[in-house]
This record gives C-alpha cells, sequence and structure tokens, in this order.
C-alpha cells in the first residue's frame, strides 16, 4: 500500500473513530428535567437533577422524590431505597426510568446520587 | 541510559511510588462526610484512580505521535514506542477503570452504570485493545507496522471524547477541581500523579529497550 494513500485512509477511519465515541457518548449522556417537557406520551429517559430539599420521603418501601434543574421538576418514585442528599438542594441525582408526562412522574429503575461537588458540600454544612 | 541503571532508578522510583500510594491509601486526606451518606475514606482511591488516568492518556498519546513519526519517517523505533507505549496504555486504562468501578460503588451506589465517562474510557481502552489485536493478527511485519500506525493515529479520536464527556456533558463524575478536597489533598495527588508518571516512564523505556533487543536478535 501506497505510504500516501494510507495517509489518506487515516481520515476516514479516523472519523469512523470519532463517530463510535461519539455516538456512545450521545447514548449514554442524561437529559435535563426540561427537556422532558418535549414528550407527550410515556417514554424511557435517562435524567440527571438536583433533588429538591427535603423532597425524599421513603413510604410504604418506596422512594419519592423530585428533582429539579432550576426551572422545571420531576416526581420520582422507585421501588427502593438509595441514599439521596436531602439537605443542601445542590446533591444531584440521576434517574433512570419510565417518563409518564401526563402525571409529571418518573417510575425509576434505576437511581444514583453523583460525587457531592465542593459547592454541596459547603451549602449542606451551612445548613448543619 | 543502559539497562541496568534503568532497572535501579525503577526499583528506587518504584519504592518511593509504593510508599506514597499506601500511606495515601491508609492515611491520606479525605472529605469529612458525605452528605447522601457512604463511606468519605473511600475517597482516597482517588490517590491510584487519577495517576492511572492520565499516564493512560499520556501513554496513548506517545502511541499517536510514535505512529504519525513511524509513517512519515519509517523508523522502527518509532513504531515500537507506539506499541509498547500502546500496552501500557491499556494496563493503565484497565487500572483506571476498575479502581473507578470501586469508587463507583460507594458513591454512585454502583461499579457500572454507563455513564458518559464510564462508557467513553471504555471505548478508548476497547480501541487500543484493537490496536494491539490487529498488529498480532498479520503475519507480515512491514505491513502490520503500517497498518497498526495507522489505526494508532485513527484511535486517538476516541481520547478527547473520552475527556470531554465528564467536561462539557452531564455525568455523574466530578472533574478534579469541583473535588471537595483540601490543598493538602490536592497537593499529595499532584505528588502521586508525577510519581506515577516518572515510573510510567522508567517502565516505557526498559520495555522499549527489550522490544528493540529482541528485534534486531530476530
Amino acid at each position: 500500500m501506497k505510504r500516501n494513500n494510507l495517509v489518506l485512509a487515516v481520515i476516514p477511519l479516523m472519523l469512523a473513530f470519532a463517530a463510535i465515541g461519539y455516538i456512545s457518548l450521545y447514548s449514554s449522556s442524561y437529559l435535563e428535567v426540561s427537556d422532558l417537557k418535549k414528550y407527550d406520551k410515556p417514554v424511557k429517559v435517562s435524567v440527571i437533577g438536583n433533588v429538591t430539599k427535603g423532597s425524599v420521603r421513603f413510604v410504604d418501601g418506596r422512594l419519592e422524590f423530585t428533582i429539579n434543574d432550576g426551572k422545571n421538576y420531576v416526581k420520582v418514585v422507585y421501588p427502593a431505597w438509595v441514599r439521596l442528599d436531602n439537605v443542601s438542594g445542590y446533591g444531584q441525582a440521576t434517574v433512570k426510568g419510565i417518563y409518564y408526562p401526563d402525571r409529571n412522574v418518573i417510575e425509576a429503575s434505576m437511581v444514583q446520587s453523583k460525587c457531592p461537588s465542593k459547592q454541596e458540600m459547603a451549602a449542606y454544612k451551612e445548613e448543619q | 541510559m543502559n539497562f541496568s541503571r534503568l532497572l535501579k532508578l525503577l526499583i528506587v522510583l518504584l519504592v518511593v511510588d509504593i510508599a506514597t500510594m499506601f500511606y495515601c491509601a491508609f492515611y491520606g486526606p479525605h472529605p469529612e462526610f458525605l452528605p447522601g451518606g457512604g463511606d468519605p475514606t473511600s475517597y482516597r482511591i482517588i490517590f491510584i484512580h487519577v495517576p492511572a488516568s492520565w499516564n493512560m492518556y499520556v501513554a496513548f498519546t506517545i502511541t499517536l505521535i510514535g505512529s504519525l513519526l513511524y509513517l512519515l519517517r519509517e523508523r522502527v523505533h518509532y513504531d515500537v514506542l507506539a506499541y509498547t507505549s500502546a500496552v501500557l496504555g491499556v494496563i493503565y486504562g484497565i487500572g483506571s477503570i476498575t479502581t473507578g468501578m470501586i469508587w463507583a460503588n460507594e458513591v454512585w451506589g454502583l461499579p457500572w452504570s454507563w455513564d458518559p465517562r464510564q462508557t467513553t474510557t471504555l471505548i478508548v481502552l476497547l480501541s487500543y485493545i484493537g490496536y494491539i489485536a490487529l498488529r498480532a493478527s498479520i503475519s507480515d511485519i512491514e505491513r502490520a507496522r503500517t497498518l497498526s500506525s495507522a489505526y494508532g493515529i485513527a484511535a486517538y479520536a476516541t481520547l478527547p471524547i473520552s475527556y470531554l464527556s465528564a467536561v462539557t456533558f452531564k455525568s455523574l463524575h466530578e472533574q478534579l477541581p469541583s473535588q471537595p478536597l483540601s490543598s493538602e489533598a490536592h497537593m499529595l495527588l499532584g505528588i502521586r500523579v508525577i510519581l506515577s508518571f516518572a515510573v510510567f516512564l522508567v517502565i516505557l523505556a526498559i520495555y522499549n529497550k527489550r522490544v528493540r533487543e529482541k528485534l534486531e536478535v530476530e
């Protein structure tokens, strides 16, 4: 194979790798709470948002809380318990599940809390 | 530098590196608490996770440079540099992902959650495992060098995506400047990164020397 041809072949190969990387990034990235407004029928979603201060409740074996992005909020119902920051209002969580727009609820199959940031820690300490 | 000197340097560096690693793992600073609960001492894994991640990024960057130089100048030692660095990058990458999973299990609640940073780093790792597999699968050495150099350049496209996945996209992964760590922790982390990088460079030099010697013998 001629070297010049090979250098030219690197370009589409590089684009292919970039496309694989971008697709993996796009398919694994999270929606913001306000992005949910575009849905008018139940849909599977992965959302990230701030856990609303004081909203976390564990009732009848179900964890209920709301997440927000400062503009909109959505209620989350999860059939298990998971640790969440219920104090600072800065603690972020990701939620995977089915979003029901008529009730503005996500029936979650997975809830995870994000690593706390400096800002969240400071706000938490201030509240304590 | 000759082989025995490099080996002595590696032993000295490894002793210091392992000593600081153990100190950080058992006595290193960590946040006082985690707002959502969990064990704040789990943050000490940062002293292993961050150096491993940076060494992986540097190793694959060296593979890119080596591959480019090989295609442009056709000198075998550039190809050897690219290959040896890719092998070390994969080892550090496995270390980075494994320590990340251990930390994620404590802080996020699950070891693996297809988070953008986890997913894109896995793509980087698989791409470079592909580089090693490609080389091994071609029997014509000259052809293997040329094709794997082209592949080594192209696969680098996955690296900035992995880095940016937690910087410009929403991710569970908190970037280092936002981590709730003291200045003492940042200083110790700086020392760990430098030491670990020095160890990586010496291992690369030794491995590179060994492979080149083997090629000359053949």
